[in-house]
């Protein structure tokens, strides 16, 4: 009952989180609201008993937003003006959800049927997470820091171009 | 014509320098030297516990609260002759002369009121009077009142302020 | 759930929200004393409730009250977003809470057949969840400042966030070399590995264990709680008050208790981590709890010597300078404090010679060795804020760029560094 409880105020944290950074027009706001949709999750998988999930969440969510907020207040700095109108938002919005809904009729359809194909969840440590991450999964693990590697690399060639063209025509 | 060329001794460029860390300790070693000798004798800091403890260093140039000064025979030693009325640079001194009728003097005040919320303390009205009449040597700093009406203070009472610093009487007008 | 449990459970909440939020006014007023002491002058030392001055901590309460009740006021320029120029505090001062709350304050206690940890959420991951909540008080700053509608708010704002985001990389990359060194991320291990030697005469501590860890460790942690040298989000001469400028009365008060709570939370996890935590040096649990009736006869001895040192100290130093009266001033309070400290000293050696001399009760031994942790944790926390404060009175501020360079092309690669090192000296010792 208490989890019951406790999920149903976490989904509508997230649900609400997330219908408020699609329509808000400030991207200030819209950061807030996936905020808030991210730290639902996060409780939501401290309540499948994932410590590891649930902290690793927290962290790299509000490290991202962080990041986006103090991006878009020194680097955007977009005035109430310039944003873009959104003329007829909300019907916009209402027509690509009737037009997403086959896919989201087939995801509930195939969750009735999926939980089959799990295994049983054991209580899951950071030591344990810790040992499989490094022996079973090294190689997804080692890509996706390649990924981020390059990700990193390409924020830093794409911030410095200025620089250099600047320099380059003087 | 030659100039005298100076050259300024640059710091920071040692390995402890750009370290910063041995900065902060001696640094540290002098704040906590204060902290240190500040808590175990408190009695000692140099701050002044008002109002248990005046101020010890008000001199005779201080210049207080202002006051008329007597003429040997107790009347007023002020002439009324509007000269620290005209070199008050606030315009916080209003006069009203009269006649003097005991031939002492030709004029006295018939009303002298100093309106100490406008007065900036400079003196010049100590300097102007040709009578050594008003002087600023009471020594009295802290005024206070209820309203801005206590703090227009007429002839009365600033005759019956006690000098502090120099003669009772008027030096010019015996 | 057994009664044991859920009165140390009880108990350690209540130890963990009063250590957090009752130390605000004390550290208020500690900041103010010790400024002033330092600049050759008395702090606040007038507010008085009945004649009891209490060195001034009445004067916390007192601002506590002013701001209680000072006027709500949204300043009309601010149009959107007033729903969350009010929350953007409450996050700070929350996170800054919840981040405290996973410290041990003492052993976990093995009574009966369990081991209850006497911690505010028992919790055995405590690392990860400083690093994730620790992160979150960062974005009721940027919230504040850039729904001020003030180009000083947005700068205060802006620079605090990315020097908090900067010096994120060298705090969490100092902590996973720690996290190795001490084979795990629960704080109470961690406490429990110090409690060693080292190199055989050495307090194994992580300050002497992880020099520069530890020092990389403390500067990025100054850096995290917008403290001195680091003031780059409310430099008071430069930007008026930054980002909390447009913030009045209560909001203002939560900002100011949630910085205060930051560095209290900050100094728990530094002593934590590096300074031995609830521990005596050398001094373990076990061999307290093995040898107690000599640990009671230490106590029996020391504390009276204590407490007489500050009986002394009282008699000579609350007193007002010039004052009429002839007991200068303040004789009742110090009579009655020094009557309630030899009151309460009298107590203790009735309990330690009782339970040192004359019983051999393991529970009772448990809870008193616990309750003396807690004592040495709460000491260690207040010497190390008094080191955050005089750190503050000492260094001047330090310019933005500095701030930038020192995170990114000094702390960085050394942090990183450590870690390869630890790394390998770690793997090289255990094979």
């Amino acid at each position: 009952m208490l989890e019951l409880s406790l999920f149903v105020i976490l989904a509508l944290f997230i649900v609400g989180g997330a219908v408020a950074t699609i329509t808000n027009r400030q991207p200030l706001f819209s950061a807030f609201g996936f905020l808030v949709s991210m730290l639902a999750m996060a409780g939501v998988f401290g309540l499948l008993e994932n410590q590891f999930l649930a902290l690793a969440q927290i962290m790299v969510s509000v490290g991202a937003v962080v990041v986006l907020n103090i991006l878009s207040i020194m680097t955007v700095n977009a005035k109430e003006e310039n944003l873009p109108k959104e003329l007829h938002k909300y019907r916009w919005i209402l027509l690509s959800a009737v037009l997403v809904s086959p896919v989201t009729f087939l995801i509930y359809k195939s969750m009735s049927m999926a939980y089959q194909h799990f295994s049983r969840l054991e209580t899951v440590s950071t030591k344990v997470m810790g040992e499989r991450l490094f022996s079973a999964w090294v190689l997804p693990f080692e890509i996706v820091s390649i990924l981020l590697l390059t990700a990193m690399v390409g924020a830093i060639v794409i911030a410095r171009k200025k620089d250099v063209i600047a320099k380059e025509t003087r | 014509m030659s100039q005298k060329i100076k050259t300024v001794k640059r710091y920071g460029e040692r390995f402890q320098d750009k370290l910063y860390l041995p900065a902060i300790y001696d640094g540290v070693k002098v704040t906590f030297k204060h902290l240190f000798d500040n808590v175990t004798d408190m009695n000692a800091v140099d701050t002044l516990e008002y109002p248990e403890e005046q101020p010890k260093d008000i001199s005779e140039r201080y210049r207080g609260l202002h006051r008329l000064t007597h003429r040997e025979d107790g009347s007023e030693a002020c002439v009324a002759c509007f000269m620290c009325a005209t070199a008050c640079p606030s315009n916080c001194i209003f006069i009203e002369a009269e006649e003097r009728e005991d031939g002492v003097d030709e004029k006295r005040p018939k009303s002298f009121f100093i309106d100490t919320l406008e007065c900036v303390f400079c003196g010049y009205c100590v300097e102007a009077c040709p009578c050594d009449a008003i002087r600023m040597d009471t020594g009295i700093f802290s005024l206070t009142g209820n309203s801005r009406e206590d703090f227009v203070m007429g002839k009365e009472q600033l005759l019956s302020h006690k000098g502090a610093f120099g003669e009772e009487n008027s030096r010019a007008r015996t | 759930m057994s009664t044991a449990s859920v009165l140390v459970a009880v108990f350690s909440l209540i130890l963990g929200a009063l250590l957090a939020l009752l130390t605000i006014p004390v550290l208020v007023w500690l900041e103010r004393r010790i400024a002033s002491l330092i600049q050759d002058r008395l702090g606040p030392n007038r507010t008085n409730i009945f004649g009891f001055r209490l060195g001034g901590v009445v004067q916390s309460f007192a601002d506590v009250v002013k701001l209680l009740l000072k006027e709500e006021y949204y300043p009309s320029h601010i149009k959107m977003g007033r729903w969350l120029f009010m929350l953007a505090p409450v996050i700070t001062f929350s996170a800054a809470l919840l981040a405290f709350m996973v410290i041990p304050f003492a052993d976990t206690l093995n009574i009966g057949d369990e081991a209850l940890r006497i911690q505010a959420l028992p919790v055995d991951f405590g690392v990860l969840w400083y690093l994730a909540i620790g992160a979150v008080g960062v974005l009721g700053v940027v919230y504040g400042g850039w729904l001020s509608h003030n180009k000083y708010a947005l700068l205060g704002a802006a620079r605090a966030g990315s020097m908090v985001v900067s010096y994120e990389l060298p705090l969490g990359l100092s902590v996973l070399a720690l996290v190795v060194t001490y084979n795990t991320v629960d704080f109470n291990a961690m406490v429990q590995w110090q409690s060693g030697t080292f190199f055989g005469f050495l307090p194994a501590w992580g300050i002497l264990v992880q020099p520069l860890g530890g020092i990389i460790l403390i500067i990025a942690l100054f850096a995290e709680t917008n403290r001195n040298p680091f003031t780059v989000a409310e430099g008071e001469s430069e930007i008026v008050a930054g980002y909390m400028t447009e913030h009045t009365a209560m909001k203002f008060a939560m900002y100011f208790m949630g910085e205060y709570v930051a560095m209290n939370s900050a100094s728990a996890v530094i002593i934590t981590m590096l300074f031995g935590g609830y521990q005596l040096p050398w001094v373990s649990t076990e061999m307290l709890l093995t040898h107690f009736s000599s640990f009671a006869l230490a106590v029996m001895v020391v504390l009276p010597v204590l407490v007489g040192i500050i009986i002394k100290w009282m008699r000579k130093n609350n007193t007002v300078r010039g004052s009429v009266s002839t007991d200068g001033g303040r004789g009742f309070e110090t009579k009655v404090l020094s009557s309630a400290l030899i009151i309460m000293t009298l107590f203790i050696e009735g309990v330690f010679i009782y339970l040192g001399f004359f019983t051999e009760n393991i529970l009772a031994n448990t809870l008193a060795v616990a309750l003396f942790q807690i004592m040495v944790f709460v000491v260690k926390l207040m010497l190390f804020n008094i080191f955050f404060i005089i750190i503050r009175w000492t260094v001047p501020r330090f310019r933005y760029d500095q701030v930038q360079r020192l995170g990114w092309y000094y702390l960085l690669p050394l942090a990183l560094l450590n870690l390869l090192v630890t790394a390998i000296i770690v793997v090289g010792v255990s094979s």
